[in-house]
């Protein structure tokens, strides 16, 4: 008998790994399970979609020919509801048991709601898949006013939607600016300054304390903690992610924000490996625990995970420990934006203006290189992830780094690295 | 024109493939659309110098990265020409 993977979600990590798996292994029986009602499709893109700028097409990455063509069994409409690492089984929401010999959880997160009256109420909106955002270009494309909650990466998204659908918005913030965590004023500005040329207006200090709703349940305005009241029949809330572990709950697998995984996507259980935005992962650069939310990280992860499941299952298969600078931009503006690394942690940063919309901020920690933000001159982000990579230690060297332009040979690193 | 290679490149300049971006209208793609995000490292330093000007000489590396006629989503939507 043939031995069997079996994979929970088919977004980038769980698809990659499929992939992976069957390369390696032409035999095997490959399954991977998602409680989506379809296949894999562009998470990053979804937001143009919303926009109203891309058409469902283009945003599909495999149809369900994909997996045929593999002989993948592809369980669509499927949530897996435990795991018995005992048994080796899974099971499903319908009662079904699914045996497997190595499993992955690939199961990314779920938008967390804002605990706050109303936060449920219809024509709010949370942005994880493509069926929110067909409800949100439906919605947007009719709604006059909006609010968005959230100053992250996934709220500037909900904010270009609305300026993208001429929806008059606020985008709410709590505290004075845009990301606080990675931007300084002077850098965040360029981005409200970007904001303000698509007709959404931030609003510093603020946050949404209740929604109001019409006798419909639909919501028409929010409420902000200072008691300012804001027209709102279109509501956009991104303010961080659930992991999706409660799965892995009745297993000894480590769980803290995410689940525990070694280099090599293995987590605390024999046989059950994870990947992709759900991992806290052993970063081998930083030396301690690290959790991304990137499309590219996810996918080197679900490639390593479906590697090292063959390499474990005896497969003369060759696998490296994860070591990746992860990277995630923002394109909604004239100019672009790229944070690298880890750009809201470390010890110490340097930062500098260039232009009206050239900015950059550098973040390090023990004297090393970490991550950072570039704003509208994204050249040197090949550089910067290398020295990272290399762990480098150049913290004493900001002059030579903030250089519109520098080369890495104008850096004196110690030998001994 | 723009170079975007190492140093090291052995190649004539003029050997090099040459990267042109076009922008697009995306409403009318209906092929399957990368976004700047997915792409390689390499591809990545190399797009912008060729979505600001004529046309960048590239390595072939990053020629195979990406693919002729393709569509990318950068700070507009580029269809992406490679002259061998
Ligand atoms: C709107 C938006 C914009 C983004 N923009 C960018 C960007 O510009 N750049 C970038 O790098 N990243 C971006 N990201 C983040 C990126 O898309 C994610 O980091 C990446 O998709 C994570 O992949 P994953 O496979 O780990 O998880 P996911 O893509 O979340 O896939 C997990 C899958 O598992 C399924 N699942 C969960 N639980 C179960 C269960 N119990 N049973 C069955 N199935 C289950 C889920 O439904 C889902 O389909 C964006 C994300 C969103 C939502």
């Amino acid at each position: 008998m043939s031995e069997s993977y079996v994979i929970i979600g088919d977004g980038i990590a769980g698809s990659s790994a499929a992939e992976a798996i069957r390369e390696e292994a032409p035999d095997a029986d490959v399954t991977v399970v998602t409680d989506e009602g379809e296949a894999l499709y562009n998470r990053i893109l979804i937001k143009e979609f919303a926009k109203g700028k891309l058409p469902e097409a283009p945003i599909s990455i495999h149809e369900p020919d994909w997996y045929d063509e593999r002989d993948i069994d592809l369980q669509l409409n499927t949530l897996v509801t435990g795991v018995d690492p005992d048994a080796h089984t899974v099971e499903t929401h319908e009662g079904d048991e699914i045996s497997y010999d190595k499993l992955l959880v690939a199961a990314g997160g779920t938008p967390n709601q804002l605990p706050v009256e109303n936060s449920d109420a219809d024509g709010v909106h949370h942005f994880w898949t493509f069926q929110d955002a067909r409800k949100i270009r439906e919605h947007a494309e009719d709604a006059d006013t909006g609010v968005v909650v959230g100053a992250g990466l996934l709220g500037i998204d909900l904010a270009a939607i609305c300026g993208g659908q001429d929806v008059d918005a606020k985008y709410l913030m709590r505290g004075d600016r845009w990301w606080r965590y990675a931007l300084s004023a002077e850098g965040a500005e360029i981005i409200h300054e970007g904001l303000r040329e698509k007709g959404v207006e931030p609003v510093f200090e603020s946050g949404a304390d209740h929604f109001e709703t019409n006798d419909d349940g639909e919501v028409v305005a929010t409420i902000d903690g200072n008691g300012d009241r804001h027209d709102s029949d279109f509501v956009g809330v991104a303010i961080g992610l659930d992991f999706n572990v409660e799965i892995l709950q009745d297993t000894e697998a480590t769980i803290d924000n995410g689940v525990h995984v070694d280099e090599y996507m293995r987590t605390d259980v024999e046989d059950v490996y994870a990947a992709g935005d759900i991992t806290q992962y052993w970063d081998t650069i930083m030396d301690e625990r690290a959790q991304n939310g990137s499309w590219g990280s996810a996918k080197q992860q679900g490639a390593l995970a479906g590697k090292t499941m063959l390499a474990d299952e005896g497969y003369d298969v060759d696998i490296e420990p994860f070591r990746w600078v992860s990277s995630y931009s923002i394109t909604h503006f004239d100019f672009p934006f790229l944070s690298f690394g880890f750009p809201t942690m470390g010890d110490e940063s340097c930062e500098r203006k260039y232009s009206d919309t050239e900015w950059r901020r550098l973040t390090f920690k023990d004297g090393k290189l970490i991550g950072g933000v570039l704003i509208g001159n994204l050249a040197p982000q090949s550089k910067y992830k290398k020295l990272i990579k290399d762990e480098a230690v150049v913290a004493d060297q900001q002059d030579v780094l903030l250089q519109e332009n520098f080369e890495i040979d104008e850096l004196a690193i110690p030998q001994e690295q | 024109m723009a170079y975007v290679g190492t140093a090291h490149n052995t190649a004539g300049e003029h050997m090099n493939p040459i990267l042109e971006a076009t922008e697009t209208a995306p409403t009318t793609v209906e092929e399957t659309v990368r976004d700047y995000d997915e792409l390689h490292d390499r591809a990545q330093a190399a797009l912008p110098d060729a979505v600001a000007g004529d046309g960048v000489a590239i390595p072939e590396e990053v020629a195979d990265d990406l693919a002729d006629g393709e569509v990318v989503r950068f700070t507009g939507y580029y269809r992406l020409d490679i002259a061998q």
